[in-house]
């Protein structure tokens, strides 16, 4: 019953999720998105590239976070529904800062395979493990940003990412800080 | 010549106006400085508890490395290393140029040594936040965003000491970028 629920994530609870995204990136955040300076196309393109890979990692997270909810209990559960909120943050902001590159922001899938997690502690190691791979990405996609603002954004962004991890770890009993460098492998 | 006559008044301002890599890491090093120097003042002050102890010393570890490593790149950039903070005093200056409202002197109990360090941890956040949009170097942009999400990470492990299961306060913004 647990891992049926996870498993695949309804394409209607995508996009009720990713809905709130787009508003939020219709909108705006709550501060003013980075100014775009005028860029050579070639750059422009590189950095819409950029930004959708981790607006897709965004998505899944959202996906993964409406599916874990259900399954989780108490605290675990408070904090899964804020981090939920704040994907959909970021994904809003990643929406923003594509449209304003000149691009289209790559859309949901209209589901994801999440694996079978059998307990609350296969789903908070699932959950863990989506958000170590976003921070990965957004690492590796720091430098080659062009703008200098929406690198500043990214980072954002991913620092929220490993205050995510800290908390996901602290539930799973594993040091919270385990590195002075937050890399995504530890 | 602008961005050393601002960081004789402001290092805020200073990293605002940093225009090279080695004018940036360097008001970095200064962070961390001041870090280590807070945390050391806090751990010797004796009034953490036992758990709180531990976990302010692997903290301090943490930001010892995060020094170490920028002073390097510093070097290599062919910058000057600046000082530590010599006194508490100098610190509570240095600590109020940075807008952070509590001093390491006059700290009296353990939870005010937590909100002291949640408040220097905020700091470096949004000194960090500042240097991505000025630092060029692929690997330093890599080091930076590394150790912001540490800084990140201690904000929320110092607030979760103060406030357990608070994950609101733990994890306040989907976007981080130290106090505005």
């Amino acid at each position: 019953m647990v891992s049926s629920r996870l498993g695949r994530t309804s394409r209607r609870k995508l996009l009720k999720a990713s809905g709130a995204a787009l508003v939020l990136g219709g909108c705006g955040s709550t501060y003013a998105p980075p100014r775009f300076s005028k860029l050579p196309p070639v750059a422009r393109r590189s950095d819409v590239e950029l930004l959708n890979g981790t607006l897709d990692l965004e998505h899944k997270l959202i996906a993964a976070y409406t599916g874990a909810i259900p399954l989780l209990t108490g605290s675990r559960q408070s904090a899964a529904r804020r981090f939920l909120s704040q994907h959909l943050a970021h994904a809003g902001e990643l929406i923003a800062l594509v449209r304003q590159a000149g691009g289209r922001p790559v859309a949901p899938k209209p589901s994801y395979e999440l694996g079978q997690p059998r307990t609350p502690g296969d789903v908070l190691a699932l959950l863990q493990s989506l958000e170590r791979n976003a921070i990965a990405a957004y690492l590796d996609s720091i430098p080659n940003l062009a703008p200098s603002q929406v690198r500043a954004a990214v980072a954002s962004i991913l620092a929220n990412e490993a205050q995510h991890i800290s908390i996901l770890r602290a539930s799973l009993g594993q040091p919270p800080v385990p590195a002075a460098l937050v890399t995504g492998r530890e | 010549m602008a961005a050393v006559v601002a960081s004789l008044l402001d290092p805020v301002a200073a990293l605002a106006a940093a225009r090279t890599d080695a004018e940036a890491t360097r008001g970095l090093v200064r962070v961390e400085l001041l870090l280590t120097f807070v945390y050391q003042r806090v751990l010797a002050s004796g009034l953490l508890s036992a758990s709180a102890e531990a976990v302010a010393r692997e903290l301090l570890g943490h930001e010892q490395a995060h020094e170490e490593i920028l002073a390097r790149e510093l070097s290599r950039l062919g910058g000057t290393a600046p000082q530590s903070p010599a006194t508490v005093a100098a610190a509570d200056r240095a600590l109020a140029a940075r807008h952070v409202g509590r001093k390491l002197a006059g700290l009296r109990t353990g939870r005010g040594c937590l909100r002291l360090l949640v408040a220097v941890e905020g700091a470096a956040e949004g000194a960090y936040y500042n240097a991505m949009s000025k630092l060029r170097d692929p690997a330093l942009l890599e080091t930076g965003a590394e150790i912001m999400a540490c800084e990140a990470q201690h904000a929320t492990v110092l607030s979760e000491l103060l406030h357990p299961g608070d994950v609101a306060r733990a994890v306040p913004d989907a976007m981080v970028r130290g106090p505005l």
